[in-house]
């Protein structure tokens, strides 16, 4: 066995080594090491003496003089101490010292309590006692990592330290509220943004200082509980303050645009202040969530009914989408958007109705809802987030205010689709095709379908037969296709037949022309004939005219060229729709005229005379009255004078006469007098209205029969509910009631003998 | 001559060629310028048929009436036997007249 003994660093440290079996087949070396904690002293050491040196080291600290003894010397001082077993005795030397030393200065600082700047005396007394438990613990570091370390509870000097000063803020006088006080005025004052200017950065480093001393004295929950309740007040002073003069004020939406403003600044505010590594930030981040909670409480969710009261529909109709974002970000913040939501389907179902309901807006009715839906999808992006429910709500808003009056809209929209489809040379193709897709925002809310189509039917028509030079076939079609993505293949299987009527036709008139047979009856006369399937078109007035050989001979060399290959049909001409191209040899220049069919009857007379009169042209014209003179007014009232009437003023009367003008001119080559026609007279919505009641009967009839078909036998509540189900359009069960009536007396059901609300099919 | 027909974009409607406009087929009872019930749309593509008992039908309508049991291969009018009407119905048309007036006379 060797015995080592080794010094290093003023420790000695014996090192015993074994060197032993352990039993009789092993050999191996074991080393036990034993750490000698105690030098065997070799002197007495006198420790009042030592002490002393070592509390006068202490006093020099505590009075800020300077060290008579090195700090080196003091150490080793301290070390040699512990080392002859006085540690114990040199700690409770030291706590007394410190206790000494703090009660004095808390007498002093009490008596100052009352002072005006006894925080910052408090400051300066947590600050220099920091400073100097730092240089005692230097001095007593053997003791701090030793004795303090491993056998007292309150562990080192510097717990021990920041132990006794929380014992004496805790205590004494009522320190501890006085402090917490000052701090909440002071934190009020800069809640108010009152500092003084240039004292700001000394007040938050004040702030900043107490506070961290609250925490490492571990007495930071003291602080925060008041300050919270400093701040519930503050903010429920705060905001009725604010909400009071709201209330008051003619102009509360500008108002509550400001206060959503403050409390944005409010909670920007707080966010900072809790943050210590910020500048002006002097409270824990753990205390944020619970301040701004209580921000957002007092000033949104408190008073969440006045804000959107007073403020909604002022920000939303001034588009002030930054504000409307500012209000959507804190109203979700209290997890109240459902609130919010409600304002807004509100305000789009009061807008919207604003909108429909007045027929003097009617003109404007479409553009405007549009364009506010337009404003509404910028709201969504702007402002709302683009958040689901809100998008949702615009579509629910366009559904109940779009159908709070029948079937205007629908013929509205179908007006301003058709409207764009005659400028399509005048707007681009990408406007015009932008603009269907927005359209077709409105017509999806429509519960009248059948009445859009009626009139969409009617428009497409008048373009198809009127203006199919000036049409864009593509877009046409791309507005169909729209249609039918809607609302499905059986909803646009007319209007579709309607351009495959208009193709076939194309391929008659090739043909015909093709057979000399016919086509040599009509001259140089370039004819084009739009053969109509009856079901896809619009019904239009029978006119009936006496025509001038020349036009008779067309329609019979085509009539007979289309029967021929068409067994089982007729034809009906349609003599008002439709147009001729007149060439008129006026003296001052020829010009090609385009003209309906009654005005070129007309016209065609004055080949044989330069003067007619009204009853003349009547006898050769077989004209009705009221189209007869509408076509003369036409040519002599409008704007091309094509013949001159004998008298003055814009109508027409039986006794006018009129002259072919030979004076006429225009800068234009071709002129279009038939504007007349593409016009949609009161009547003709009548009919189209009278049509789609029509057809709707004839919807009801048919499913009513398809029904009892398939049931044979069915009650009246349950054959209403599947009609209910089965149609698209809206239906009292009185329309219903009418409808079985006429299918009983046409044989189609009947009643059952017993019970008359069972009805059974009649086979 | 001052004023020449150039050209003439001019309209015309082609229609089925029955007595009457509320006329209904008398299979399925819908009136004859609508299809019959398995077509949508009317027109070409759901003509209409005569025959040589001059009574008219959707063309689907009669194939289908054709193929149930009970039809006996008979019209469903006047259960004479059915027989197409090849050509051209409108010259038929004084024709059935003439017959109804006989059926009418020996009624
Ligand atoms: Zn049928
Ligand atoms: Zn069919
Ligand atoms: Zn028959």
């Amino acid at each position: 066995m060797k015995v080592y003994f080794l010094k290093k660093n003023n420790f000695i440290i014996s090192y015993i080594h074994f060197n032993f079996k352990i039993n009789n087949n092993n050999n191996n070396n074991n080393i036990i090491i034993f750490f000698l904690k105690k030098d065997i002293p070799t002197l007495a050491i006198n420790f009042d003496l030592e002490w002393n040196r070592l509390k006068i080291a202490m006093d020099a600290i505590f009075n800020t003089a300077p060290l008579s003894d090195s700090l080196e010397g003091l150490y080793t001082l301290c070390e040699n101490l512990c080392k002859y077993d006085y540690s114990s005795s040199l700690y409770q030397n030291i706590r007394n010292e410190l206790i000494e030393y703090l009660k004095q200065e808390f007498i002093n600082i009490s008596k100052k309590l009352d002072e005006q700047n006894f925080l910052v005396s408090l400051s300066y007394l947590w600050t220099s006692f920091c400073k100097k438990l730092i240089m005692i613990r230097s001095i007593f570091l053997y003791l701090d990592r030793t004795y303090a370390l491993r056998e007292v509870k309150a562990g080192s000097l510097w717990s021990l330290g920041l132990e006794l000063f929380k014992t004496y803020v805790a205590n004494v006088s009522n320190i501890r509220i006085k402090a917490i006080n000052e701090l909440l005025a002071l934190i009020e004052i800069d809640r108010q943004k009152k500092f003084i200017t240039g004292e700001e950065e000394n007040k938050y480093i004040l702030l900043r200082t107490i506070i961290k001393m609250f925490i490492d004295l571990n007495m930071y929950e003291d602080f925060e509980n008041a300050f919270l309740e400093a701040s519930t007040i503050f903010y429920k002073k705060e905001s009725r303050l604010y909400i009071n003069k709201i209330s008051m004020s003619t102009n509360s939406g500008q108002l509550i645009a400001e206060y959503l403003q403050s409390v944005e600044t409010y909670l920007n505010e707080e966010v900072e202040r809790c943050n210590l590594g910020c500048y002006n930030g002097y409270v824990d981040s753990v205390t944020r969530k619970s301040v701004t909670l209580i921000v957002e409480n007092e000033m949104i969710k408190s008073y969440i009914n006045i804000i959107l009261e007073k403020g909604f529909e002022y920000l939303i109709s001034s588009k002030a989408y930054n504000d409307l974002l500012r209000l959507y970000n804190l109203i979700n913040r209290v997890d109240l958007l459902e609130s919010l939501r409600i304002y807004f389907l509100n305000y789009i179902k009061k807008t919207g109705s604003f909108y429909v309901l007045d027929s003097s807006k009617d003109p404007v009715m479409v553009q405007s809802l549009l364009d506010f839906k337009k404003d509404l999808d910028d709201v969504l992006e702007q402002s709302f987030n683009n958040n689901d429910k809100f998008v949702n709500t615009v579509k629910e808003g366009f559904e109940i205010f779009i159908n709070e009056r029948q079937n205007k809209p629908a013929e509205l929209i179908s007006k301003y689709i058709d409207n764009k489809l005659r400028q399509v040379r005048s707007i681009p193709e990408e406007t015009v095709e932008q603009l269907q897709e927005r359209c077709m925002f409105l017509f999806r809310f429509i519960n009248g379908k059948d009445v859009f189509e009626a009139y969409y039917k009617k428009d497409l028509s008048k373009r198809l037969l009127l203006f199919s030079k000036s049409i864009n076939i593509e877009l046409e079609k791309s507005m169909i296709a729209k249609l039918k993505d809607e609302c499905g293949g059986g909803y646009t299987s007319k209007l579709e037949g309607m351009f495959k009527d208009m193709s076939v036709s194309k391929d008659l008139i090739n043909d015909f022309i093709k057979e000399p047979e016919y086509s040599s009856r009509i001259g140089n006369v370039s004819l084009n004939v739009n053969v109509l399937t009856s079901g896809f078109w619009p019904s239009y007035p029978q006119s009936t005219y006496n025509m001038p050989q020349e036009l008779l001979e067309c329609q019979n060399a085509f009539s007979d060229f289309y029967l021929k290959s068409h067994s089982g049909r007729v034809l009906q001409w349609q003599n008002s729709l439709g147009f001729c191209v007149l060439k008129a040899d006026f003296p001052k220049g020829a010009k090609e005229l385009i003209v309906s069919l009654a005005q070129a009857i007309i016209l065609l007379h004055f080949n044989n005379t330069d003067v007619l009169s009204y009853s003349e042209i009547e006898t050769l014209s077989q004209m009705n009255t009221k189209e007869l003179k509408k076509s003369l007014q036409s040519l002599s009232c409008g704007k091309y004078k094509v013949l001159i009437k004998n008298t003055e003023g814009k109508n027409v009367v039986e006794s006018d006469s009129f002259v072919f003008n030979k004076e006429f001119e225009s800068n234009l080559r071709v002129l279009k007098i038939n504007s007349i026609q593409a016009k949609e007279s009161l009547e003709e919505r009548k009919t189209t209205r009278e049509k789609v009641i029509k057809d709707r009967q004839y919807q009801i009839d048919a499913a009513i029969v398809r029904i009892m078909k398939a049931r044979k036998t069915i009650s009246h509540p349950i054959l209403l509910s599947e009609l209910f189900k089965q149609l698209k359009f809206s239906i009292t069960p009185q329309d219903i009631k009418i409808r079985i009536e006429s299918l009983i007396e046409r044989d189609y059901i009947k009643r059952d003998l017993s019970n008359n609300t069972i009805y059974h099919y009649v086979l | 001559m001052k004023i020449k027909l150039n050209s003439w974009s001019s309209v015309a409607l082609w229609k089925w060629v029955v007595t009457d406009e509320e006329d209904v087929c008398g299979i399925c009872r819908n009136q004859f310028d609508r299809c019959c019930p398995s077509c949508k749309i009317p027109g070409d593509d759901c003509p209409l048929v005569w025959g040589q008992c001059t009574h008219c039908f959707h063309l689907h309508c009669m194939i289908k009436w054709l193929q149930t049991e009970s039809s006996n291969q008979a019209c469903p009018m006047d259960r004479r036997p059915w027989v197409y009407l090849t050509g051209d119905p409108t010259t038929q048309d004084s024709q059935q007249q003439q017959q109804e007036q006989q059926q009418e006379q020996q009624l």
